[in-house]
């Protein structure tokens, strides 16, 4: 029984060892400079950088907001820092990791149907990796235990994330094969056209979010000018008339560019949509921000 | 449900005691008769009652006829199809004299319902198990190293091969005709290596812990994938369902006994009832006559019992023929697991017929992934079964011991699939 024991503490060794190293070597892949997501895009910004404005939301602004179009009409220097999935968790964290190297004379901020107070199954993976930096830890503690095992236990999050952080994404990362985030500034387009649609019922979304006030906080701390606004959707079922009370600056696009062929599905803009709106966005947001 | 298999044991229990007791034949054979009745109807009412009733509708409506069915919302009880058959075969195997019935209450419970392999597996005989419970145990360091060894043999299966498998084989099973003939036939593939990995995992996991109880289980899968031919496949694959079948239907139907046409109407009932144990759909119907017919040919030349011992014995690789063999034998088998996977019989054949289009390219998945991304993986699998298809798992009598183990916890760290729970797939039978 001794024997056994002994043997089975010396599995359970090496599990721990083989934790240790492959935490080691990931972290060094996933910081290995080759940006493969927005998070470790924000983490690579140069100290000091300023911006004129950064826009920040779900996969409904990354794939419908062109800083490069926008810079090419007003001669400035933006960023587009959404990233899929995102809520107002997200966003807000995004925001303070963006502040901490950088900052911008406006923000820009897209709201919507998601407007969780938790972290989105999705949208956290991201952040995932730099789960060991105390700021990003206590965002996502008071969430659950879960996290503070993604903390402690060497390579479990790696593991519980892989399809998303796992092997493949690091080897990728060391291979240099970067996912094109940073090219447009930020935007991704999407060829695709909508082709069905399914019914959805009628929602009014609930406006009252703690991580957007917290936003609003940081960007008043910051003297920045921030706006918020929703995407277009095709056929919006979505009633946001609560954002417009609790949020300064909202501008609701919901129900505009309604041709369906600017769509590539109900909620997202193709690439045509997207410089319709991006246009759009320019003549009724930004010209009009001070 | 608990009812459910507590009135199982107890029937059985009592049926035994009843049939030691009585010595008229007449009397035993009602026993046992009652021990059928009552267990198979159990499971074909809670397993089968829907898809009699459902299949009795379509064929009325097919006529003209117009009927309400009255179905039932059930779930089927846990590991119902695998401690009926375990039960049967001891109250058969008391009924044949080949096993004295037990006395002890407790110990008949524990052989019913012991926990390792109540749900998924190794069915076990009375006749091995029974006594295991009866005897004291003592313990064998080395008995408890290889069983630790053995979990993780079937850990690495599970999380490395069945569920990375799992994610690509629902992705293209369930958007099939988005891909191409390439992905289609990779698809399957890897379905084939989720059932084994899976299946064979799990009980290599249930072994594995038996034996650190002291228990040995029966051997459920020896490498099926290295078969060279059907019949071949039979005798490792599912081991204790297909000698179930065979030692308490095939053989007491006549077995090959009543001349070549009883033969064959023996083997099709064997094959097709295995396919219907397996769940109540015509896809797994199609799949056991599918074996069949491919077990036919086999036994009609007298060739069913060719390949007996291991492939290339003695040898480090296989000859071409041998090569040739395994590779065919995958092959038929891998169309099988396509009625197996498939939702009905009807989209089963659409996705054969899609292979068969010969449409060629490379696709992306909707998992966001290149469909032949998971080969490697099933490399890594066979590099450690083929050079131990002579042993019951590569990791048994493994040398170096602090070297092998390692390897594996290693690869299971790092290319398990830790981010979904995906249940054992012969949990739902």
């Amino acid at each position: 029984m001794k024997k056994l024991i002994l043997y089975i503490s010396f599995l359970l060794l090496t599990v721990l060892v083989f934790g240790f190293v492959l935490e080691f070597t990931f972290m060094r892949a996933h910081s290995s400079g080759v940006i493969r997501d927005k998070v470790s895009w924000v983490k690579s910004l140069p100290d000091n950088s300023m911006y004129d404005y950064a826009i920040f939301g779900s996969s409904r602004s990354l794939n419908t907001l062109q800083p490069v179009l926008i810079d090419s009409v007003l001669g400035t220097q933006g960023i587009n820092l959404a990233a899929e999935a995102s809520g107002p968790f997200e966003i807000k964290l995004m925001i303070q990791e963006f502040l901490k190297t950088a900052s911008a004379k406006s923000i820009y901020v897209q709201v919507d149907y998601r407007n969780n107070e938790y972290p989105d199954p999705l949208g956290r993976v991201v952040w995932i990796p730099y789960i060991k930096e105390a700021s990003i830890f206590n965002a996502f503690s008071v969430h659950g235990d879960e996290y503070v095992a993604y903390r402690y236990i060497p390579f479990y999050r790696f593991m519980k994330f892989g399809p998303k952080i796992g092997l493949r994404n690091q080897t990728l990362s060391l291979a240099g094969k970067s996912k094109g985030i940073t090219e447009l500034k930020g935007y991704i387009p999407i060829k695709e056209q909508l082709t069905s649609l399914t019914e959805q019922p009628l929602i009014k979304v609930n406006a009252a979010n703690t991580y957007l006030d917290a936003i609003i906080n940081i960007c008043a701390e910051n003297a920045i000018d921030v706006r918020f606004f929703t995407a277009p959707i095709y056929k919006s079922t979505f009633s946001f008339s609560e954002y417009t009370e609790f949020l300064p600056n909202y501008y609701d696009f919901s129900q505009t560019l309604q041709q369906k062929e600017l769509f590539a599905d109900r909620n997202h803009l193709n690439h045509q949509g997207s410089i319709e709106f991006t246009q759009l966005f320019i003549s009724e947001v930004i010209k009009k921000t001070p | 449900f608990l009812t459910l298999i507590l009135f199982s044991t107890l029937l059985d229990y009592v049926l035994g005691l009843q049939m030691k007791a009585n010595h008229n034949s007449n009397k035993r054979k009602l026993l046992l008769g009652i021990s059928i009745i009552c267990n198979l109807g159990l499971l074909g009412f809670f397993k089968y009652y829907n898809f009699f009733i459902e299949s009795f509708t379509d064929a009325f409506t097919l006529f003209g006829g117009d009927i309400q069915p009255n179905t039932l919302n059930i779930i089927l009880p846990v590991g119902i199809s695998f401690y009926t058959f375990q039960t049967l075969s001891y109250t058969i195997d008391v009924y044949r004299n080949k096993i004295q019935p037990t006395s002890s209450l407790l110990n008949f419970a524990t052989f019913v319902c012991f926990f390792l392999q109540l749900v998924a597996g190794p069915i076990e005989r009375a006749t091995q198990l029974l006594p295991q419970f009866e005897t004291k145990r003592s313990f064998h360091k080395n008995e408890a190293i290889l069983g630790v060894h053995q979990i993780l043999w079937g850990l690495f299966k599970k999380l490395v091969i069945a569920d990375n498998c799992a994610q690509y084989a629902n992705d293209i099973f369930s958007n099939h005709t988005e891909y191409n003939s390439i992905t289609l036939i990779l698809g399957a593939v890897y379905f084939a290596f989720q059932i084994y990995g899976d299946f064979s995992g799990y009980s290599d996991i249930a072994i594995g812990t038996a034996r650190l109880f002291g228990i040995r289980l029966m051997v459920n899968f020896k490498f099926p994938y290295f078969s060279r031919d059907i019949a071949e496949f039979w005798r490792r694959w599912h081991v204790s369902l297909s000698t179930w079948f065979r030692d308490y239907l095939y053989i007491p139907l006549g077995g090959s006994r009543g001349g070549r046409w009883m033969s064959l109407r023996n083997i099709f009932i064997v094959f097709i009832v295995s396919g219907f144990w397996h769940g109540a759909n015509w896809t797994f119907i199609t799949w056991g006559t599918f074996h069949a017919l491919l077990f036919l040919p086999l036994f009609l030349l007298n060739k069913n019992k060719t390949h007996t011992d291991n492939v290339a014995k003695d040898r480090v690789l296989p000859n071409i023929k041998e090569l040739g063999q395994i590779l065919l034998t995958f092959t038929l088998v891998t169309i099988g697991w396509v009625f197996f996977r498939a939702d009905t019989v009807g989209s089963a054949f659409q996705y054969l017929i899609e292979i068969g289009s010969l449409n060629l390219g490379v696709d992306r998945l909707t998992l966001n992934r290149f469909s032949f991304e998971l080969l490697p993986l099933l490399g890594i699998l066979l590099v450690f079964e083929w050079p131990s298809r002579h042993k019951e798992f590569p990791l048994e009598y493994a040398k170096p011991l602090w070297v092998k183990a390692p390897i594996i916890i290693f690869l299971i760290i790092l290319f398990g699939s830790f981010s979904e729970i995906n249940d054992f797939i012969y949990f739902q039978f």
